[in-house]
C-alpha cells in the first residue's frame, strides 16, 4: 500500500456534470444495494406479488379484482419504495452532518439531487419491473390472463411510478426536515385525497398512472398526456431539490 | 493540485459579511483576510462559529458583503475546484458505511479516479490509525474512531482551505498531537487550516493566528502575540508573593500608576490603571526593593477573561 504523502497526491479530475451525476449515483447505488437497506423493500416487492398471484388464482372474479389490486397495490409498491429508498438517500447524511463533505465541489449541488434520484428511481423502478412482471405472468392460463398489450403498460407504469416518486421523496428529503413524515403525508393525501376531486386530480401522479394502466377513473387522460406530465412532475421535483441545495444546503446549522 | 496564491497569499476574504437566519443574526459584519497557517476560530457555543465555517465553504450565501477566495475568486470559479476542504460539526457518520467506503465515495465525489481514490482513502485512514476498522460499520465505532475518519476525508487531498469545526472533539491526546501534526503540514504546503473550537486552551497551543467570535462579531483578531497584547493591556491585577511585600509597593507606588494595592501576609496584589507601565516597572521594582519575588501571576489575561471584558463590550 502506497504511504500517505502531502507531496504525491493523486491529481483530481475536474467532473462534468454528467460525470458528477455518474459518481453520485454510484455513491448512492453503493448505499442501497446492501441486503442490510434493500431486504424491507424485497419483502415487501414480494408480499404484493404474492397478493397478486393469490387474487389471480383464488378470486372468483379475479380479472376485476386484479386489476383493481395492481393499480392500488401495485403501484403503491413502488411509491412506498421510493419513499423508504428517496428520503433515505439525503436523510442519512443530513442527519449525520455529512452531506458537507460532497457538496464542496461546485457542479454538487445539481449532480448531487439528479445522481441520488437515478440511483433510487433504478432500485424502485426495477423491483417495480420484476413485480409487475411476475403479477403479469401470475395471470398466464387464467381468467384475468392480460395481453401483452397490458404487460408494456404494466412496464410503463412502473418506469413511470419509480421516476416520479422517488423524483418527489428525494426533493422533499432536501426541503424537509421531517421527510418520511412529510412524505407519507403528501402520499396519503395526493393518492386518496386528491385523486377523488377531479380539480385535484391533474397534480396527483396516481391520477396519471391510472390513465396509463386504462384505470376508468382517469378516462379523460391520454397515455402520452400521462407520460408527458409524469415526466414533467419529475423534472420540477428535481429541480426544486437543485435549488434548495443550490440556495441552502440542509446540512447548514447555525451557531 | 493547488491552485497558486495571489500575490497577498488571501486564502479566504470576508467583507462585512452578514449572515441572518430570519430574525437572528448569526454573524455581524465580519471583515478579515486569512493567509497560509493554522488559525484558531475561538468563541462560546452560538458565537457563529459554524455559520462563519459554512460561509467559508461556500455553503451559504451570505444575507450581505462579499467572501472570495484566492485573491477574488468567487464561487463557481474552476480555479476553486478541490481548493476547501471541510469537517462539520457534529458526530455522528452514516450509520452503515464504513471509514474505507466513505472516504473512497468523498474521494470519487472530488474527481479522483477509482483505484486512486481506494488508495488515497487507504492512506489517510492509515495515517490516523484507522487500518483495522477499515471495513467496519460507522455506526459500531466509538466518537473519536468517527472524528479521525472525518478529519481523513478533509486531509486525504491537498486544498488551499481546509476547514475544520471543532475537530479534536472526542480524540484522545494521542490523536490530537497527530491531528495538530496533520494541521501544521498542511499550513507548511500551503494551505489555511481553521480550526474552531470553545476550548481555548486547545487552539491556543495550535493556532498562530487568532480569530475571536463573541455573538456573531469578530471581536478581535491576530497574532498569538497580538492578542496576547490585547490581553496584556486587560490585565486586572498582579500578584505577587515576595519576601518583603511592604517594600515592594512602596517602589511599585512611585514607579507605576497604581490605582489599588492589597497586602496579605507575604502576597501582594496591585491593579494599574496603566497595567503595561505597571509590568514595566516591576523588574526595577523589584531590585529597588530588595525583595525576592517567589511567584508573580496576572488575573485576567487569559482568553476566557478576555471573552468576558469583551462581551461587556458587546452588550
Amino acid at each position: 500500500m502506497t504511504a500517505w504523502s502531502w507531496i504525491q497526491a493523486p491529481e483530481a479530475r475536474k467532473l462534468s456534470l454528467p460525470a458528477a451525476v455518474g459518481i453520485h449515483m454510484q455513491v448512492q447505488l453503493v448505499r442501497t444495494l446492501r441486503l442490510r437497506t434493500l431486504w424491507p423493500w424485497l419483502a415487501m416487492t414480494l408480499a404484493v406479488t404474492l397478493g397478486g398471484w393469490a387474487i389471480v388464482r383464488f378470486s372468483v372474479e379475479s380479472a376485476d379484482h386484479f386489476a383493481e389490486y395492481v393499480d392500488t397495490w401495485g403501484i403503491r409498491a413502488i411509491a412506498l419504495v421510493a419513499l423508504g429508498l428517496g428520503t433515505a438517500a439525503v436523510r442519512q447524511d443530513t442527519e449525520a452532518g455529512a452531506l458537507a463533505f460532497f457538496l464542496l465541489r461546485p457542479q454538487a449541488k445539481t449532480a448531487l439531487p439528479i445522481g441520488r434520484w437515478l440511483a433510487v428511481a433504478v432500485v424502485a423502478g426495477a423491483l417495480g419491473v420484476l413485480s409487475m412482471l411476475m403479477l403479469w405472468l401470475a395471470t398466464r392460463g387464467t381468467s384475468a390472463e392480460m395481453p401483452f398489450t397490458d404487460l408494456a403498460s404494466l412496464l410503463l407504469a412502473a418506469v413511470l411510478a419509480a421516476m416520479a416518486y422517488s423524483a418527489t421523496f428525494v426533493a422533499i428529503a432536501i426541503w424537509a426536515r421531517a421527510a418520511v413524515g412529510m412524505s407519507v403525508g403528501w402520499l396519503v393525501l395526493m393518492d386518496n385525497l386528491a385523486t377523488k376531486s377531479t380539480s385535484f386530480a391533474a397534480i396527483a401522479p396516481s391520477h396519471y398512472l391510472a390513465a396509463i394502466l386504462g384505470d376508468e377513473s382517469a378516462p379523460e387522460t391520454t397515455v402520452m398526456a400521462a407520460v408527458a406530465a409524469l415526466l414533467g412532475w419529475t423534472a420540477l421535483m428535481l429541480v426544486a431539490a437543485v435549488v434548495r441545495l443550490q440556495r441552502e444546503p440542509p446540512m447548514v446549522q447555525q451557531g | 493540485m493547488l491552485t497558486p496564491l495571489p500575490p497577498d497569499n488571501t486564502v479566504l476574504r470576508m467583507q462585512r459579511v452578514t449572515q441572518q437566519y430570519g430574525a437572528n443574526v448569526a454573524l455581524l459584519d465580519a471583515t478579515f483576510d486569512l493567509q497560509p497557517g493554522v488559525v484558531g476560530l475561538l468563541g462560546p457555543n452560538g458565537a457563529g462559529k459554524s455559520t462563519l465555517i459554512h460561509l467559508a465553504a461556500g455553503l451559504k450565501t451570505p444575507t450581505r458583503g462579499k467572501v472570495t477566495w484566492l485573491g477574488g475568486k468567487t464561487l463557481g470559479d474552476a480555479a476553486l475546484e478541490g481548493q476547501i476542504a471541510l469537517v462539520p460539526d457534529g458526530d455522528s457518520l452514516p450509520k452503515l458505511d464504513t471509514p474505507l467506503s466513505l472516504v473512497t465515495m468523498v474521494l470519487r465525489c472530488h474527481g479522483l479516479v477509482a483505484h486512486d481514490a481506494d488508495t488515497r482513502a487507504r492512506a489517510i485512514l492509515t495515517r490516523l490509525g484507522m487500518e483495522a476498522k477499515w471495513h467496519d460499520a460507522l455506526g459500531g465505532l466509538s466518537r473519536g474512531q468517527r472524528q479521525r475518519v472525518k478529519l481523513a476525508q478533509a486531509f486525504a487531498l491537498p486544498a488551499r482551505l481546509v476547514l475544520l469545526d471543532e475537530p479534536l472533539n472526542a480524540l484522545d491526546p494521542m490523536w490530537r498531537l497527530e491531528v495538530a501534526t496533520l494541521m501544521h503540514e498542511a499550513a507548511q504546503n500551503g494551505a489555511c487550516v481553521v480550526v474552531s473550537s470553545h476550548i481555548l486552551e486547545e487552539v491556543q497551543s495550535i493556532a498562530g493566528w487568532l480569530l475571536l467570535l463573541f455573538r456573531g462579531r469578530v471581536v478581535a483578531a491576530g497574532s498569538q502575540a497580538e492578542i496576547r497584547a490585547l490581553l496584556h493591556k486587560r490585565a486586572q491585577a498582579l500578584r505577587l508573593k515576595a519576601s518583603n511585600p511592604r517594600a515592594l509597593a512602596r517602589e511599585l507606588l512611585s514607579r507605576a500608576p497604581v490605582t489599588e494595592l492589597k497586602i496579605d501576609a507575604e502576597y501582594l496584589t496591585v491593579q494599574a490603571s496603566e497595567p503595561a507601565e505597571l509590568f514595566a516597572a516591576l523588574p526595577q521594582a523589584v531590585l529597588a526593593s530588595g525583595a525576592h519575588v517567589d511567584f508573580a501571576a496576572t488575573d485576567g489575561d487569559d482568553l476566557i477573561s478576555l471573552f468576558h471584558a469583551l462581551a461587556k463590550e458587546v452588550k
